[in-house]
């Protein structure tokens, strides 16, 4: 492995505050295929990230606010990322040599599996790079999954994401979220992250709301809690994604 | 040996790097950071007499060079304030600046009087100027802060700043008047009003469609109307927020009259920035033989930074 040191120095972080630092991350593998990217990363700390937390990460060209990104999974001081190529970040993840520097801090959010009741097992349903913080629940506590239904908007290369049911959701096909109406019966929950517009489908298409959970999305500001940019209104009242999210129970939602 | 220290609003702040309102909450998510090193003070989101949830999402998009945002006040009112986290914030080893605003005189005054005498309240900052709230903004013009900033003022003793917005051709008349109704000082500005609209659908992308814009973006703006109210008030504790987000541009908000420098959006992405500044600013006084920060304050009337240099 060769790591080419970036620029930008990593200012010490103060003890106690390693959640707030930035830390290096140098771009060591990618793959690619149909408009995404799998790519590797390696942190200069342990990021001990479960699944459905993300890294806040950024570049030095921009843009300002910087952007969350779910973990695809993580082990010790390696982490990997699913991102479609578009947006400044996202695209330079996936365009960038080997070796590019990103800065990254995190994890930030509530790892799904304290988000849901444990009594009951759950169908996944990912749209997009929706399908990573899910992929990894599924790798990680294979007890709490009864299904998985992942889908893709175009066709990826076979290995692109090993040992994981790709649907291509052609125009007039069945989706992923289809899919999941049809094995999803009572009793079951459902966990579900993508698209609103997946998101909404599901919503309208499912008999119960006790037990289903979606991963929103909002611009987020800081990630750790503080601006309120991140806000969803629910029946209780806002709910900052960043720290009490993503994961939020559908019956919170009134949609 | 470089002094940081700045004597203003009847504060010691341990140097001039301030929290601004608003990005950073209350402050409290960066307990650790407080503990660990010093830094001048911190500016709590603006509290109202009542709880606010804030404006409906989306709340921020992306700007050139900066963000806009339309977060609304959102903030858990005066009582829950007081109750919750001010006992909190007490305990941060920093210059405590509470930020308030209310959408009348016996709102503002109200609430100046408890928070003026509550334990922990070291500076009020009266928050005229949110572009993101029903109505326009009280600092638009010189009558309505004058009404407000008196009413404040009669309440408490409690230093306090007044807050104004970039929007108007002239923040000079408008601060006079809340200095002459007892203001200690100004915080110059708050965000500059935009409005974003996406692409895709023709429709405004954020949901209440105006938002406060902030960053690098309004850095020429601020710096203008802080160099206008130094050069109309010389004397006057004047707070310079906008656009700061590194060492040049903290530098350039300092030569330009500003005592204390907040950051804003800046935090937002780098919590860790405010603190590196102080180090930075350290070293550059250091570098350029100006042995006290506050000599480099308005240098930019007086001659330029020569001027400040002590052999």
């Amino acid at each position: 492995m060769s790591i080419s040191k970036g620029r930008r120095r990593t200012a010490t972080p103060v003890a106690g505050s390693f959640f707030l630092c930035w830390q290096a991350a140098y771009l060591d593998r990618r793959r690619q295929s149909g408009g995404y990217a799998v790519v590797e990363l390696i942190v200069e700390r342990e990021a001990r990230g479960q699944p459905g937390q993300f890294l806040m990460a950024r570049t030095e060209c921009g843009p300002a606010l910087p952007r969350p990104l779910s973990l695809l999974w993580a082990e010790g001081k390696r982490v990997a990322l699913l991102v479609k190529d578009e947006g400044q970040l996202r695209a330079r993840m996936a365009e960038a040599p080997l070796g590019t520097r990103f800065d990254v801090r995190g994890p930030y959010g509530v790892p799904y599996r304290d988000a849901v009741e444990h009594s009951r097992r759950y169908v996944l349903v990912g749209g997009g790079s929706g399908i990573a913080p899910l992929r990894f629940l599924w790798q990680r506590h294979p007890e709490l999954v009864e299904s998985v239904a992942f889908g893709l908007r175009h066709t990826v290369d076979e290995n692109f994401l090993p040992d994981t049911p790709l649907l291509i959701e052609e125009l007039g096909q069945p989706t992923a979220g289809d899919q999941a109406l049809h094995v999803w019966r009572p009793g079951l929950g459902l966990i579900a992250c993508g698209p609103r517009e997946m998101l909404r489908q599901l919503a309208a298409g499912l008999p119960e709301r006790k037990g289903v959970y979606f991963a929103l999305e909002e611009r987020m500001g800081c990630g750790y809690g503080a601006c309120q940019g991140c806000v969803v209104m629910t029946r209780d009242g806002p709910l900052r994604l960043c720290t009490d999210g993503p994961l939020v129970a559908l019956d919170r939602l009134g949609w | 040996m470089v002094d940081l220290a700045v004597s203003r609003l009847g504060q010691s702040f341990a140097n001039p790097v301030l929290l601004s309102s608003g990005p950073a909450g209350f402050g409290l998510e960066l307990a650790p950071l407080f503990r660990s090193k010093p830094l001048g003070g911190l500016t709590t989101k603006t509290v109202t007499p009542s709880p606010r949830q804030g404006n409906p999402p989306p709340r921020l998009v992306d700007a050139p060079a900066g963000a806009l945002n339309s977060i609304g006040l959102a903030n858990p009112g005066l009582d829950e304030f007081l109750a919750q986290v001010l006992p909190e914030l007490r305990e941060l080893p920093t210059v405590r600046l509470i930020s308030f605003a209310a959408s009348d005189v016996q709102g503002v005054e109200a609430m100046a009087g408890v928070l003026g005498e509550a334990a922990g309240v070291d500076v009020l900052e009266l928050n005229l100027s949110c572009p993101n709230v029903e109505g326009r903004p009280p600092s638009w013009d010189s009558a309505s802060t004058r009404e407000l900033v008196r009413a404040a003022t009669r309440a408490t003793c409690t230093p306090l700043l007044a807050k104004l917005s970039p929007d108007v051709t002239d923040v000079v008349p408008v601060a006079a008047a809340a200095l002459e109704e007892g203001a200690a000082g100004l915080t110059l500005v708050n965000t500059v009003r935009g409005l974003r609209i996406q692409r895709d659908t023709g429709r405004p992308t954020l949901a209440r469609m105006w938002g406060g814009l902030s960053g690098a973006a309004i850095l020429p703006i601020a710096l203008a109307r802080v160099f206008e109210a130094r050069r109309a008030f010389p004397e006057v504790p004047i707070v310079g927020v906008g656009g700061v987000t590194d060492l040049g541009s903290l530098l350039e908000m300092a030569m330009a009259g500003a005592d204390l420098v907040g950051i804003g959006l800046a935090v937002m992405c780098d919590p860790e920035l405010p603190w590196r500044l102080c180090v930075e600013l350290k070293q550059w006084l250091c570098r350029r033989r100006i042995s006290r920060y506050s000599q480099l304050v308005g240098c930019a009337h007086r001659g330029g930074v020569d001027v400040c240099r002590t052999c």
